[in-house]
């Protein structure tokens, strides 16, 4: 009968695992260098056990001859490639010709392994099948081996150095690389029967130790970046699947023992059943702590939680913003399948989704602010925790559960300050199943309060935001009223001449006046009346849209069509004849070809209105007012400059604050300029002064450059 | 003939030399101010219609006028600084006041205590009504 060889077994699976993990982290990452080299080192230790694993089931001497240099083609390699991963992989000084040269070995080593007979002599047979023979040649590759691994280990060491001083996790790192490594060499032992001594091959044990302790680094540390998310249930099951299996064996042992005492099969079993039920519940036990300890305790990094949030995070001032990022860099720092947050509703006492992220139906909840949810919110913790099997779930009231469910929440933690309740942050479970510890409670609790504080923050921010732009509207009405005098200019003027004009053609008319007219004449006049009836309400139309259109709020919308030329042009129309009145002249100097602004077209007009109107009242007798503007690298300047009376040194810091002014009391609000400054930050521009008593004031404004354009220029 | 009436005939005779009213209209809107040109014009007035304060005050210190229609509100100097220098020139110039600019009667009151003879706010209500007001001042 002819039965397989069972030696073959060991070193055919430790090939298996060998190739797969090489496989799973050159996937997780084919760009990076190291992955690649990794998993060529795999590949060429595959090759060389799977041969092995071959040769051991043929029997023929000539068979096992070519497996045999077939297999040292990848055993070449492997010094080779174990070399360059270490370099690779901690950044090491480039050695580049090294490198080649040890490649450039690693061929002649295979072209002599193939050319002649004295790399591999022929093969043994041993009690475990047949083996390599080898020849002179095979010990200079020995000392190149020794030499590459002593190399090798030596800069694991050096970087596992290094590492230590980066981070812990680098450390952690860098020191299973090297264990696992160490261990590795230990299957170097597999070269002695290739010197005929009769010591079977116990290197897959070696391989399978290093595959078990990278796998286990790349889980726990994330060797090589590596980010794995196991289930937890998933091994919890498969190791105690295999521990049980052990048990069983024994115990299947231990009845086939008592079957020789007792001889009844039935009654044998009887012991081996008591001791593998008896065995269940510790093993079960123990498991479940050794699994939690040293595979899933503390996943995620408290303190990358805390890094981010403080960081990026709690200094947002803008709600939607705030919330939005709370629940992403949640769900990604502590690996939730989803998190949501809810903002109180003052308006409808209810609950609604103000951000959520991962994998949720959370998008129309909307939870009634009752007693029940504060019942079971705040005592006596601060907050409901829902894991699969809590015993909280029995205690919470059936349309409580109900009303969250749609959150799938494991854990809902009340956002309050100051007493006031500001919404519910709810995260889902764990990727890893696990369920929330006290440890994630103690951490996480701290975090939704100054989550909480910081939500506050960006409610105040808005509200004063908010208060600002209804300031900067009152005083551009306030500042429209003060203007109509020029309006009215401008508007009167036009339809008294269009009145006139017309009573004058009538009454002409009436008088007798066109008597002796002829009739072409006559409707030369009427013609040459209607064109200049038309030009004066253009005139007057074209007056009243301008107001109109500045009168109306600004919206606050960026965009990238703000051409900063039209929209002087169009302040200045608003205020050119008052400006005339006051014998102020003011003359602008725009290239052509300059961008657009990235702005808030309204609030640029309320900016330069501002700043105009500023500069003439700063002007008493004759006067100018200029406004350049240039492009340059992405930003556009523009400079509003007076000859006015200027601002003293002193003051000048000061022309910013609210209700400060310079004009005589009840003559100014004093928000101008406090307003201007706000407009201007709000659309990514900055504003500052330069002044000198009595020669004048000049603001310098710096706005972002529209990145696309699409003014095109006319010539 | 009352001796009032003697006075006022005279005045009339005095003033309206060769039979025709004279008017100096001084409005910095020149649209305006040439409509204004041509109604008095194809009525028999006599008129001088100027953009300008400065070339008013001394148009009217070379000819007499009957009447002076001024703007309020021009560049270089404003129709009450002109009124002012005129009034130097001769005290009992009757100027009628044409303006766009509209403060709720302030400056009515204070031109007219000034003594302006009219105050009207453009839009005209009626180049008529100008015309009328025109005649009312220069028979005075």
């Amino acid at each position: 009968m002819h039965s397989v060889n069972l030696y073959a077994i060991p070193p055919f699976i430790a090939s298996f695992l060998l190739f797969l993990i090489g496989l799973f982290i050159f996937l997780n990452g084919r760009k990076i260098k190291y992955h690649f080299n990794i998993f060529l080192l795999t590949t060429s230790t595959f090759i060389w056990l799977f041969g092995y694993a071959l040769m051991y089931l043929v029997n023929n001497a000539r068979a096992a001859l070519l497996i045999s240099k077939i297999l040292y083609t990848g055993v070449i390699f492997i010094p080779i490639f174990f070399n360059h991963f270490i370099v690779n992989y901690f950044g090491l000084k480039d050695n580049s010709l090294l490198i080649k040269l040890t490649y450039l070995t690693g061929i002649i080593f295979v072209l002599l392994n193939w050319g002649t007979n004295k790399f591999i002599v022929g093969v043994y047979k041993y009690f475990w099948g047949y083996h390599t023979k080898v020849g002179w040649l095979h010990t200079l590759y020995l000392a190149f081996f020794v030499f590459l691994f002593i190399r090798g280990l030596n800069f694991l060491r050096e970087g596992y150095r290094k590492a230590k001083s980066i981070s812990l996790s680098e450390a952690n790192r860098a020191k299973y690389l090297f264990l696992g490594f160490l261990i590795s060499v230990i299957s170097s032992t597999d070269f002695l029967p290739n010197y005929g001594i009769k010591f079977y091959p116990l290197g897959f044990i070696f391989m399978s130790t290093w595959v078990i302790m990278t796998a286990y680094a790349i889980v726990r540390h994330q060797l090589m970046d590596i980010q794995v998310i196991i289930k937890k249930t998933l091994v919890f099951a498969g190791l105690f699947a295999a521990s049980y299996a052990v048990i069983s064996i024994f115990a299947y042992l231990g009845s086939i023992l008592f079957e020789n005492f007792i001889q009844n099969k039935w009654i044998a079993m009887i012991p081996s059943v008591f001791i593998i039920v008896l065995m269940l519940r510790p093993l079960e036990n123990y498991l479940k702590t050794t699994t939690d300890r040293f595979l899933f305790q503390k996943k995620y990094d408290y303190r990358n939680l805390l890094k981010t949030f403080t960081r990026e995070v709690l200094t947002l001032l803008d709600v939607s913003e705030l919330v939005e990022l709370t629940v992403t860099k949640l769900t990604e720092i502590i690996k939730l399948n989803n998190a949501s947050l809810l903002l109180f509703d003052i308006t409808t006492d209810n609950f609604v989704l103000a951000a959520s992220s991962g994998d949720t139906r959370a998008s129309s909840c909307v939870i009634k602010n009752d007693e029940n949810l504060w019942t079971f919110m705040l005592s006596p913790d601060q907050y409901i925790m829902l894991g699969a099997n809590s015993e909280n779930r029995e205690n919470i009231p059936e349309n409580l559960l109900k009303e969250i469910e749609c959150l799938d929440t494991h854990l809902l933690i009340p956002l309050i300050h100051n007493n006031e309740v500001l919404g519910l942050l709810s995260l889902g479970a764990k990727k890893s199943d696990e369920e929330f510890t006290q440890d994630d409670i103690d951490i996480l609790l701290p975090l939704a309060s100054t989550i909480s504080i910081a939500l506050s923050n960006a409610k105040l921010v808005g509200q004063v935001s908010e208060a600002q732009a209804q300031a900067a509207q009152r005083e551009k009405m306030a500042v429209i009223g003060t203007l109509s005098a020029g309006i009215n200019h401008e508007i009167c003027n036009p339809l008294g001449i269009i009145r006139g004009q017309c009573e004058m053609f009538v009454l002409n008319n009436k008088e007798g006046l066109y008597k002796d007219k002829t009739s072409d004449e006559l409707l030369e006049k009427a013609q040459t009346i209607m064109e200049k009836v038309i030009n004066e309400a253009d005139r007057a139309s074209s007056i009243t849209r301008k107001l109109s259109a500045f009168a109306k709020p600004a919206k606050g919308e960026i965009d990238d069509k703000v051409e900063v030329e039209k929209e002087i042009d169009e302040v200045i129309a608003l205020i050119e004849h008052e400006l005339k009145l006051d014998n102020i002249n003011i003359t602008k100097s725009i290239p052509g070809d300059i961008p657009n602004i990235s702005a808030d077209r309204k609030q640029i007009q309320e900016i330069f209105f501002n700043l105009i109107r500023n500069a003439a009242h700063a002007i008493t007798g004759e006067g100018h007012i200029s406004i350049m503007a240039k492009y340059n690298s992405g930003k556009i300047y523009v400079d509003v400059r007076d000859n006015g009376s200027g601002i003293e040194k002193h003051r000048l810091k000061q022309i910013f604050d609210p209700f400060f002014t310079t004009k005589d009391p009840g003559k100014g609000t004093g928000l101008g300029l406090f307003i201007v400054k706000q407009v201007v930050e709000k659309n990514n521009g900055q504003i500052s002064v330069e002044s000198e008593s009595g020669k004048g004031t000049v603001f310098h404004l710096v706005f972002k450059a529209a990145e696309k354009s699409d003014r095109v220029n006319i010539v | 003939m009352t001796y009032a009436v003697f006075v006022s005939r005279t005045k009339q005779i005095f003033y309206m030399e060769n039979g025709k009213i004279k008017i100096l209209a001084i409005d910095d809107e020149k649209d305006f101010i040439e409509m204004i040109r041509e109604y008095f014009e194809v009525r028999g007035y006599e008129i001088d219609a100027l953009s300008d304060g400065i070339e008013g005050i001394k148009m009217f210190a070379e000819k007499p006028y009957d009447v002076v229609l001024l703007d309020l509100k021009m560049t270089g100097i404003d129709g009450e600084e002109v009124m002012r220098r005129m009034k130097e020139i001769k005290n009992n110039i009757k100027t009628i006041f044409i303006t766009a600019f509209s403060d709720s009667g302030a400056t009515k009151d204070r031109v007219v205590a000034l003594g302006a003879y009219a105050y009207i706010e453009k839009p005209l209500t009626s180049l008529k009504h100008l015309e009328e007001l025109i005649k009312t001042a220069a028979k005075e």
